[in-house]
């Protein structure tokens, strides 16, 4: 610990020394996660082991006065484990990554929330089973983060989001105190937790359900002269009763860029749209979900169907969908990756009105989305460094999630409010509906000190200011009050 | 007993629980009341309401499996139009539960057949529009399969038992029918052979539609549904060695299976592993099903042999209780006064009163 620390004492004392560390450097590296728009130096960050250690570090920040924000492994794209301020004490669970039981009989597995999600299935894969959620940073972010945030991922149109892979958690709560929540508690405060995005405590342990791994994958990539051929395809596939692990479409812009980087995976590069799907499960059922698939692939009029099971084709075709973000790199210095929610049957039309979007505001578009959940990934790329851009990139954003909103859907469907949507509440939720929200962030964390300015506007009256609107899920113009 | 209150809208419910806050009286809001007397105690009510008359869909969008609902939509109304469009609930089944509302099922979340991972009832709710204990109108969640803005306090209504808010519109997931469904059986058995059976096929199955174990006092036996494809279905129901009792929508309904119904009175969750040993404990004594991943419902005769961990209320640790009774006074206002969750048990049947 530097001599000079600006910490203050019961912080400085909550841990080993050697374990808070509060160097320029260190401060500099953890001043944001993976959206990089709103940027807070920590006030330190420190590095815990136990749910102990978790309690005295919240009990010193409640006794001094100082906020704090846990933090996983940073992926989080919207800001959520960015520090809340220059004063506030970052948490990070990089040293809380065992796996403390794992049960293959009653398929359960009780981890600290710094273990890396893929890890986990690694550690499973001996007795046949793994965790369902996978996002696509499943390789770096950590399980903590994963339940915070309610994660993802290309297989949860099958298998579900994260909460419904979770039995219970251990909370250390806004007060200090150690919460440990069941799923059979009668009131389901588990569920409440997972995805508060850290502003009701930091988890420090979890209970998680682990499934069967299938013994047959078979991965589709079927290519499109249009977009709307592609979603049609998917709606027939979805209406046909089948449901496959996966449905994932990329757009041109995004083959093409996906085609040029490291990411290659033999997308066809005149293609409009690719699809790819997944089936999986015991042999004889994924040759008989085939049948309807390629049914609905084809009376759409593909380009190309391919039809693998080899293990290293699928990693091939996956390949190209996993390092779709990472290959929009190429087109411009700056990504912004939007998390839309529109019903599926309005999928092709809206993808249209984005597109216009983008052209009216002179941004490179490309969409990379979960096509069976209408899950929306729009990716504005663009320079900062030019005037401008930066501010028409947030306009351009803003204006598609208002028409996700508009057409029925949501402003996020994995990647969480953090920072980054504030602001674009009022477009889904009431005053009331937004100061209801605030009391139950208080039941947990009264003082507002547990992450501060994420989910909800900072303050009591968090509703005043977003526009006047009836409650409501509904845009207030299509309720029907009798 | 006052006589209940029957508002057709929300406007009327708010202004119903606004008034009866200023008031200082203490409300319960039901269905149909058609569970009068199960759960917890909601305490003493001089305000009753129920929302049979807030009923029927409000919107129905087969081709994104979602639909809006009133509370007050029966569950063999809900049922009965979804089947009409090849589509399906994916929880249940409930047994004998046909004229339970929706907004009332989902508030008592009781353990069933199909309501694992998933298919949990607290998956199916995507969003609500509801009234708090102290009649201000609200929504949370939305209409779609997949969102995460907000706080996910769908979470919070499932299994809250009326204690929270009043749902007055409900944003439900839904599934396509699956093409081939079967329900399968054993024979009666002696209780600990029945699960050496249920441990087998929950080892061998990794997806059934459900497996139960049923228990029949002194005997028990597995049921098993699948539904899939037909090639697929064909081969596990071969290898099950079980016999087919139900196809199709009868067998998702519940057709076909035992007389015992699930959702009994005593409800938790045993681990898989240990269930030999759960039973052991009942003695015999229960009749009722315990589900795939180990909840359970039961009729208990002697309720003094269930292990500690199953007589009484759940026990919620002191900071989560902190947590449950802050959540029952801001929004459960004037709600269901001495209940936090329909899951409480009432006290159970006198010592030594057998269940058959
Ligand atoms: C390339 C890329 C691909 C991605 N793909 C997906 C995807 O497919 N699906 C998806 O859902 N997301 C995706 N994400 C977003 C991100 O990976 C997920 O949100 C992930 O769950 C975050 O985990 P993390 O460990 O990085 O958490 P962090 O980013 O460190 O934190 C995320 C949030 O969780 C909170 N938090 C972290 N740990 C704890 C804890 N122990 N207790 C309480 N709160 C905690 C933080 O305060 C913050 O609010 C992607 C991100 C990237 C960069």
């Amino acid at each position: 610990m530097p001599r000079e620390s600006r910490l203050p004492v019961p912080i400085r004392n909550a841990l080993p020394e050697g374990r808070i560390l509060e160097d320029p450097a260190t401060r500099l590296v953890y001043e944001y996660d993976a959206w990089s728009i709103v940027r807070n130096p920590p006030l330190a960050v420190a590095f815990p082991e136990s749910t102990a250690e978790v309690r005295n570090l919240v009990r010193a920040c409640i006794e001094s006065g100082v906020a704090w924000t846990a933090r996983g492994a940073g992926t989080c794209l919207s800001g959520g484990a960015t520090p809340s301020g220059g004063t506030c004490l970052l948490i990070e669970t990089s040293r809380m990554d065992r796996i403390l039981s794992l049960d293959p009989e009653d398929r359960i597995a009780v981890v600290q929330p710094g273990r890396i999600n893929l890890e986990l299935s690694r550690a499973a894969a001996p007795f046949g089973l793994h965790f369902a959620p996978d996002p696509s940073s499943q390789s770096a972010s950590t399980l903590g983060g994963n339940l915070a945030e309610n994660a993802g991922g290309p297989h949860c149109f099958k298998y579900g989001m994260t909460t419904d892979h979770v039995l219970g958690l251990t909370l250390v709560d806004g007060e200090g105190e150690v919460c440990r929540l069941h799923r059979d508690d009668g009131l389901d405060l588990c569920g409440l937790v997972v995805g508060s995005e850290g502003t009701f405590g930091v988890l420090t342990e979890c209970e998680l359900r682990l499934i069967p791994t299938p013994t047959a994958v078979r991965t589709f990539l079927a290519s499109f002269s249009s977009m709307e051929a592609a979603c049609r395809a998917v709606a027939k596939i979805v209406s046909s009763g089948t449901v496959p692990a996966a449905l994932e479409i990329l757009d041109r812009l995004s083959i093409e860029a996906v085609e040029a980087s490291v990411f290659a995976a033999g997308y066809p590069k005149g293609a409009d749209a690719v699809l790819l799907v997944e089936l999986d499960g015991e042999e004889d059922e994924v040759e008989a979900e085939r049948i309807p698939v390629l049914r609905a692939v084809q009376s759409e009029a593909p380009l190309e169907v391919e039809e693998t099971s080899d293990p290293e084709q699928r990693a091939r075709l996956w390949r190209g969908r996993k390092g779709a973000f990472g290959a929009m790199g190429r087109l411009k210095p700056d990504l912004f990756v939007l998390d839309g929610v529109v019903p599926p049957s309005k999928l092709a039309a809206v993808l249209a009105e984005i597109t216009a979007i983008g052209r009216e505001q002179d941004i490179l578009l490309s969409n990379v989305f979960h096509a069976g959940d209408g899950n929306l990934h729009p990716n504005l790329s663009f320079d900062g460094r030019n005037p401008g851009e930066r501010e028409r990139a947030m306009e351009a954003g803003r204006r598609i999630l208002k028409l996700c909103v508009d057409a029925g859907g949501s402003i996020s469907g994995e990647h969480g409010i953090g920072f980054e949507k504030i602001e674009h509440l009022s477009y889904l939720f009431s005053p009331t509906d937004l100061e209801i929200l605030g009391e139950v962030r208080r039941c947990f964390d009264p003082a507002e000190r547990c992450n501060p300015g994420k989910v909800l506007p900072l303050g009591r009256a968090c509703g005043e200011g977003s526009s006047a609107r009836r409650p409501g899920i509904l845009p207030s113009r299509e309720r029907e009050d009798p | 007993m006052t006589s209940p209150l029957f508002p057709g809208d929300p406007v009327e419910l708010a202004d119903l629980l606004k008034e009866g806050a200023a008031q200082g009286r203490k409300a319960f809001v039901a269905g149909r009341d058609s569970r009068a007397g199960f759960g917890a105690d909601p305490g003493p009510i001089d305000l009753r309401l129920r929302l049979e008359r807030m009923t029927g869909f409000l919107r129905f969008s087969p081709e994104d499996l979602t639909c809006s609902l009133g509370p007050g939509t029966t569950l063999g109304e809900f049922e009965e139009t979804l089947s009409e469009e090849g589509l399906a609930f994916a929880p249940g089944p409930f047994h004998g539960c046909r004229e339970r509302t929706l907004g009332g099922l989902l508030a008592e979340s009781p353990p069933n057949p199909r309501g694992f991972d998933r298919a949990h009832l607290r998956s199916q709710c995507l969003g609500f529009e509801a009234v708090d204990g102290r009649g201000r109108r609200f929504a949370a969640g939305g209409r779609v399969v997949k969102n995460v803005a907000g706080y996910d306090l769908m979470k919070l209504f499932v299994g809250s038992g009326g204690a929270l808010m009043a749902v007055t519109r409900l944003e439900l997931r839904l599934i396509a029918l699956p093409p081939v469904i079967l329900c399968l059986r054993s024979d009666w058995l002696p209780p600990l052979e029945a699960a050496g059976v249920w441990r087998k096929l929950r080892r061998r199955l990794p997806t059934p539609s459900w497996l139960d174990l049923v228990l029949d006092g002194g005997r028990a036996c597995v049921e098993l549904g699948l539904a899939g494809a037909a090639s697929h279905v064909t081969e596990l129901a071969r290898g099950s060695g079980l016999r087919t009792v139900a196809e199709g929508l009868e067998a998702w309904r519940g057709g076909g299976g035992t007389e015992i119904p699930a959702g009994g009175e005593v409800r938790g969750r045993v681990r898989p592993s240990e269930v030999g040993s759960f039973l052991e404990s009942l003695g015999g004594n229960a009749r009722g099903r315990i589900h795939y991943q180990g909840a359970f419902g039961l009729e208990v005769g002697y309720p003094d042999s269930l292990p500690p961990a199953f007589r009484g209320p759940p026990s919620l640790e002191p900071a989560a209780a902190k947590i449950a009774l802050r959540l029952k006074d801001r929004l459960g206002g004037i709600l269901a006064p001495g209940r936090l969750s329909f899951r409480i048990p009432r006290p159970l049947p006198e010592r030594g009163r057998r269940v058959r």
